[in-house]
């Protein structure tokens, strides 16, 4: 029987070639699957990291109430406020983007930044805290992002003579507003790829984050994958939102509401580099992830930062619907 | 899959790794070369050899999972790939969080040498953007159709998706690509051969 979608295959014709692996390749990943085989000390799979199934969320929250009725100062289990957020979220209405309409969205706070030095200086690089604001206008897969970068706030007199004596100011391009549109776009959360189920989407969280090959523990990878799904240009519908929270809630995490009614959720974990790291996310009343903290306890293994430094500091405004790209609302 | 001249299928060699890890590497042995050549089309040759390995240390660590009246690892290798793939363009990196670029960057990677040749770069600017605008379920069914030449059947296996379901996205998506479908009669080969380095 022909192929009834051949000619989809066409469309790549003169596109895309065919690479066959150089045999210095494939010596090295033999290499390496030769010690991922090595390494292995047992078969067992790794124990999973959901804490309870959802059925026994439930009953914790019973739980939290008789006890905290019987003891007044009692502290709160650390899921009931993200469960709290998460039936707030579900029962909000879903933002429909009319025809011809944009999607605004607002960051902005430090990030960690850094220069290579050029030779006969006596760093090779700098590090330095960078504040940045953006903006977003999203249609579709089209988007158009205004990035807006401050001076740079350095850690060490030294390095900041460094850097604009070898005129690194200039190249980054600091304060300077800069705009690009390109047509790539992909909201994360995307609803036919995320299951609207929690006990779903938390193996889905999982296997996502078993993939990322980023240094982290799994858990904080789990927790990555989750809150990039809550940022506000993800586009993800309240009941989506609701359950990446859902899921979150029973991941073993630190929670804590604050006065204005968000809720934060923290970890620490240890990095090679930044020691030991806290990471904090903020949630707002709708479910949107509105802000993450990275702090270092012990500073770069480097010395290039100093302990306690907050190296990443962002917030989100909640999404705005203007009609033009460039608006603000 | 059983190689020509005997030896183990991939069935029986992932079920021996469980005891013994090195008859995994049949797997490897086999299967690699495609899985770096569709990862190359996807992501470029560089970044395809990290990503390759990478399958293979997956696959080995999840090889429990692997479905055991499966007949030949390929698909499950693909839907892994596939994967990591889509990893590599949505970067959880927080600097890109921060600065806004959830999505972005193209679904293919392009030959190099479009360079000069006006119609191709066209083309291949008008099927990323159309790309960039699929469904990434969608998208992936694409890929693995056209880049990886497989079979219905074997997309189904390595996304976990029934076959029905394969099909519906390739009609789904043909309607978002015809505009760059060859008229009736001109359909070739979807890509043509390049050794590595050429690029």
């Amino acid at each position: 029987m022909a192929d009834q979608y051949a000619d989809l295959r066409s469309v790549f014709k003169g596109l895309v070639v065919d690479y066959s692996p150089p045999a210095e390749q494939i010596a090295e990943a033999r290499s390496r699957l030769h010690k991922e085989i090595a390494g292995e000390r047992s078969t067992r799979r790794p124990q999973r990291l959901w804490r309870v199934p959802v059925a026994a969320v439930a009953a914790v929250v019973v739980a939290f109430v008789v006890i905290t009725s019987i003891l007044p100062w009692g502290r709160a289990p650390a899921d009931a406020y993200l469960l709290e957020i998460a039936q707030a979220t579900r029962v909000l209405p879903a933002t429909e983007l009319p025809d011809g309409a944009y999607l605004y969205t607002e960051s902005g706070g430090l990030v960690l930044g850094g220069s290579t030095v050029p030779e006969g200086y006596e760093f090779e690089d700098v590090v330095y805290l960078i504040s940045l604001q953006t903006e977003s206008w999203i249609q579709g897969g089209f988007q158009l992002l205004r990035t807006t970068l401050d001076d740079p706030v350095f850690f060490d007199e030294k390095a900041e003579r460094v850097f604009y004596e070898a005129g690194l100011a200039e190249i980054a391009g600091f304060g300077e507003s800069v705009e690009t549109a390109h047509d790539g776009f992909a909201p994360p959360a995307d609803p036919a790829q995320w299951s609207a189920d929690v006990d779903t989407l938390r193996s889905q969280l999982e296997a996502e984050a078993e993939l990322a090959q980023n240094g982290l523990p799994l858990e904080q990878r789990i927790l990555d994958v989750a809150f990039d799904l809550l940022l506000p240009e993800s586009q993800a519908s309240p009941t989506q939102r609701a359950t990446v929270i859902e899921a979150v809630a029973s991941l073993d995490v630190e929670t804590a509401k604050l006065v204005d009614g968000n809720v934060t959720v923290s970890v620490s974990y240890r990095d090679e580099y930044y020691g030991s790291v806290v990471e904090i996310w903020t949630l707002d009343e709708a479910g949107y992830l509105v802000g993450t903290t990275l702090v270092t306890l012990d500073g770069s293994s480097d010395g290039a930062i100093p302990a306690g430094t907050a190296f990443t500091d962002i917030t989100w405004s909640v999404p705005a619907i203007v009609a033009e790209a460039g608006l603000i609302p | 899959m059983r190689p020509t001249g005997g030896g183990l299928s991939d069935t029986e060699a992932i079920a021996a790794s469980l005891e013994e890890g090195t008859a995994f590497e049949v797997v490897f042995e086999r299967h690699y070369g495609r899985i770096y050549g569709y990862l190359a089309k996807r992501v470029g040759p560089s970044a395809a050899e990290d990503l390759a390995s990478d399958v293979f240390a997956v696959a080995f660590q999840q090889r429990a999972t692997f479905h055991p009246d499966a007949t030949s690892a390929g698909p499950w290798l693909y839907g892994i790939a596939a994967n990591l793939a889509k990893r590599h363009y949505r970067s959880l990196s927080r600097h890109r969080r921060a600065i806004g670029r959830a999505g972005g960057g193209s679904a293919v990677w392009l030959d190099p040498d479009l360079e000069g040749r006006i119609d191709a770069q066209r083309r291949a600017t008008e099927l990323n953007k159309v790309l960039s605008r699929l469904r990434s379920q969608d998208r992936e069914v694409l890929l693995l159709f056209a880049l990886a030449d497989l079979s219905y059947d074997e997309i189904g296996l390595a996304l976990s998706i029934p076959v029905g379901t394969v099909r519906s996205r390739l009609s789904r998506t043909r309607s978002r690509l015809r505009n760059l479908l060859p008229p009736e009669g001109q359909q070739g080969s979807s890509t043509v051969d390049k050794p590595e380095g050429g690029a």
